[in-house]
């Protein structure tokens, strides 16, 4: 959250934002599964400015072998920005917010994965920011979802995440990089969509309980048309078409 | 899988490498000296000064051109700094870890950079701002995001392009404005590095993973536009012998212009 | 007719005990916990599209054995659980001398809730080609009663011994190898697709 500069309008005498957006409109996403080979799932993510790559590994073999749960999968989310993904250049390595935003992600799969499936196992997901533009960890997560459902890892639903928040006083949906710097709230926030769980919460700012609540349906309708994208990426990526002959069948 | 375990399978792997490599073939059927197929995305990401994305095969890097003020060296007080960075983020591989550079990702950025700054890529005396006190300095920073073996020829390919894209932003009054461009980076030279992997007496240009893997040593040789090499690294227990770097010059002035034709060919689009 | 289902997508009413692997159930409904294909006149059964092998009593596997132990050999399956193989005491059969990085053929005897994997039959496999495919595609390489795997061996020539954990092992000329893994992987790429059997036949065909 940066400081207020009187000097930036973040909306114009018509209401619209600084990218042409209305309050309640997302920014164009694009998403891509199965993008990496090496990884046993993997999902790339374009999310306004947003560039993100998501990738799992696992079930696998715990390392360090102590830290294994004979009942279940340890899972494991490492959230990483590149040097090169902001604008002064950020240096390598988890720095405190990572690992916050790591910890909490983590917490928001761990009832959704079906980690009871695998026990004596661990599942890594990793997530890289390659360009940032606000919303970053809901991007993230939004991708780390695919990649595992990319990587045929059990769960009980997809996770999709939103964040919204306030702007020139007025409660706006999915902040780009300067309403986020310039504004008066973020709350970003990660639902399962069949069941309306919010699984990831957090806000900041200064809100009224009118502006709160609004923010928080908000981010919700968010989350939810972020989740019917994730399903039309995953349906659309197996065209179960006829090659050349005839049907055959297994 | 532990270390161990991985190079078990990694051993399977290398005896067909090697049977192979006897007959004069290649696992994924290449011609000795060919490339795999190459992408360059120029302006891959948009925050930096530059940046490029490299797919040799299935080998993915970005590298990311960042430009900073800082003091100048005190042996080179009008020069501009460049500072080369890797990450083998665990993203890439299944053996990648996470935690601070091993010497795998520091060998990598240092051969990288080896070839940029030995090959007088970048005019270093354009970045300086005022000599003894201020100079602009360059982070190169590679990031690896999917590893199939030879990532020192897609990082360089990838550095080289982000530089050849790069632009440097204004100074003024103490403050750097990214929004405005001062100039181009300014290049000198256009270096590329060409990679040889040696299975017994078999060379080979780029490998792939099983290929690195099973390599009794690997030599990469870094070549300007201008007819020069500026930069060399061997790799690997096994010995090379001297005809065989004769034989691999030739190759890395070849190949060296095959990758800058591409490059220059994928910036102009 | 196949269809493509994703994790949490509700794949009917709930009126049996034991579910297959990947469903399960909330409330009365039954969801897939998948990212894979249905074929719901079949019945509720998803093939996934991806996954990791999970060993089977009675698979028969391709491993690597990793480490020898006195009572026997740990042995790595492509899995997140490895393999424990135990020299018997008393056998009639014989039971091969193993080193660490051999390849061999195991069977799945056991495996118990924590992941712990008895092996037993193991067979040595020698100067070949180790290639490794989604063990989730294995069954398309076998083909119907094993016409795939006929298909495949006929027309290149190749030895092929397939692993349920993703590992085939190919042993031939080189050139019969090419065409043998090229086949395999355009099976793995398109296995959710009809026609798969008649490309591949076509293909196979074309290259000799």
């Amino acid at each position: 959250m940066g400081g207020h500069n009187p000097g930036i309008k973040l909306l114009d005498k018509d209401g619209k934002r600084i990218d042409g957006r209305g309050l309640y409109d997302l920014r164009p996403i694009k998403m891509e599964i199965g993008v990496l080979k090496k990884a046993d799932g993997s999902a790339y993510l374009e999310w306004g400015g947003n560039k993100v790559m998501a990738a799992v590994y696992g079930p696998k073999p715990v390392m360090p072998r102590h830290l294994a749960n004979p009942y279940k999968a340890v899972l494991m989310y490492r959230y990483n920005m590149a040097p090169f993904s902001v604008d002064d250049r950020k240096r390598p390595g988890p720095d405190r917010r990572s690992i916050e935003i790591s910890k909490i992600s983590r917490d928001a799969l761990e009832r959704i994965v079906m980690t009871e499936y695998f026990p004596n196992t661990m599942i890594e997901i990793f997530v890289e920011i390659l360009q940032a533009d606000a919303g970053t960890r809901c991007a993230a997560l939004t991708a780390a979802s695919l990649a595992l459902a990319d990587a045929g890892i059990p769960m009980r639903d997809l996770v999709a995440a939103c964040a919204a928040g306030k702007i020139d006083g007025k409660v706006a949906l999915d902040l780009k990089k300067e309403e986020d710097n310039y504004g008066e709230s973020d709350m970003p926030l990660a639902i399962s969509p069949r069941t309306g769980d919010i699984l990831l919460f957090q806000m900041d700012g200064l809100l009224t309980k009118e502006e709160y609540l609004e923010s928080l349906h908000l981010a919700l309708e968010g989350a939810k048309k972020v989740s019917e994208m994730q399903k039309k990426a995953l349906k659309d990526k197996y065209k179960i078409e006829t090659l050349g002959g005839e049907d055959d069948k297994v | 899988m532990t270390k161990f375990e991985d190079e078990m399978l990694w051993n399977i792997k290398s005896d067909y490498v090697h049977r192979l490599a006897q007959q004069g073939l290649r696992v994924d059927e290449r011609g000795q000296f060919d490339y795999r197929p190459i992408e360059i995305i120029p302006d891959y990401v948009t925050r930096p000064a530059g940046s490029a994305m490299v797919r040799m095969g299935n080998t993915t890097v970005i590298a990311g051109v960042t430009m900073d003020v800082g003091t100048p060296f005190p042996d080179t007080p009008d020069e501009g700094i460049l500072i080369t960075n890797a990450e083998l983020v665990p993203l890439a591989s299944p053996n990648f870890e996470p935690g601070p550079p091993d010497e795998d990702s520091i060998e990598f950025a240092r051969v990288v950079d080896r070839g940029i700054r030995e090959g007088q890529v970048i005019d270093l005396n354009k970045l300086s701002i005022e000599p003894g006190e201020k100079a602009w300095m360059v982070f190169i920073d590679l990031h690896v995001l999917d590893y199939d073996g030879n990532l020192f020829d897609a990082g360089a390919l990838a550095a080289m392009t982000a530089l050849n894209v790069a632009k440097v932003p204004k100074y003024e009054d103490e403050k750097i404005i990214r929004e405005e461009v001062s100039m181009n980076m300014p290049i000198k030279r256009q270096v590329v590095e060409t990679t040889f992997a040696k299975i017994d007496d078999f060379l080979v240009v780029d490998p792939v993973l099983d290929e690195e893997k099973s390599a009794d040593a690997r030599l990469t040789i870094a070549t300007t536009d201008d007819g020069y090499i500026c930069a060399s690294q061997k790799g690997g227990p096994g010995p090379i012998k001297v005809d065989e770097i004769e034989q691999m010059i030739d190759l890395a002035f070849e190949k060296g212009d095959y990758l800058r034709k591409i490059m220059k060919d994928a910036i102009k689009k | 007719m196949r269809e493509i289902v994703i994790p949490g997508e509700p794949l009917g009413e709930a009126n049996q005990d034991r579910l297959p692997y990947g469903v399960f159930r909330e409330g009365d409904k039954l969801y897939s916990a998948l990212y894979g294909l249905v074929e719901p006149d079949k019945g509720i059964r998803i093939t996934p599209l991806n996954g990791r092998y999970l060993p089977r009593v009675g698979d028969v596997v391709i491993g690597i054995v990793i480490m020898a132990r006195h009572s026997g050999y740990v042995v790595d399956i492509n899995s997140p659980y490895v393999g424990h193989l135990s020299i018997p005491r008393h056998s009639n059969l014989k039971f091969p001398r193993l080193n660490p990085g051999d390849v061999v053929t195991v069977k799945i005897a056991s495996k118990n809730e924590v992941g712990d994997v008895a092996l037993e039959s193991p067979r040595r496999l020698v100067k070949g080609k180790l290639i490794e495919i989604l063990p989730t595609k294995i069954p398309r390489v076998f083909g119907k009663s094993g016409s795939m795997l006929d298909l495949i061996k006929n027309t290149t020539g190749v030895q092929m011994i397939v692993g349920r954990n993703g590992r085939i092992w190919l042993r031939g000329e080189p050139d019969a190898i090419i065409k043998a893994e090229r086949a395999i992987r355009f099976i793995e790429e398109n296995a959710h697709k009809y026609g798969v059997t008649d490309a591949v036949k076509k293909m196979l065909e074309g290259d000799i």
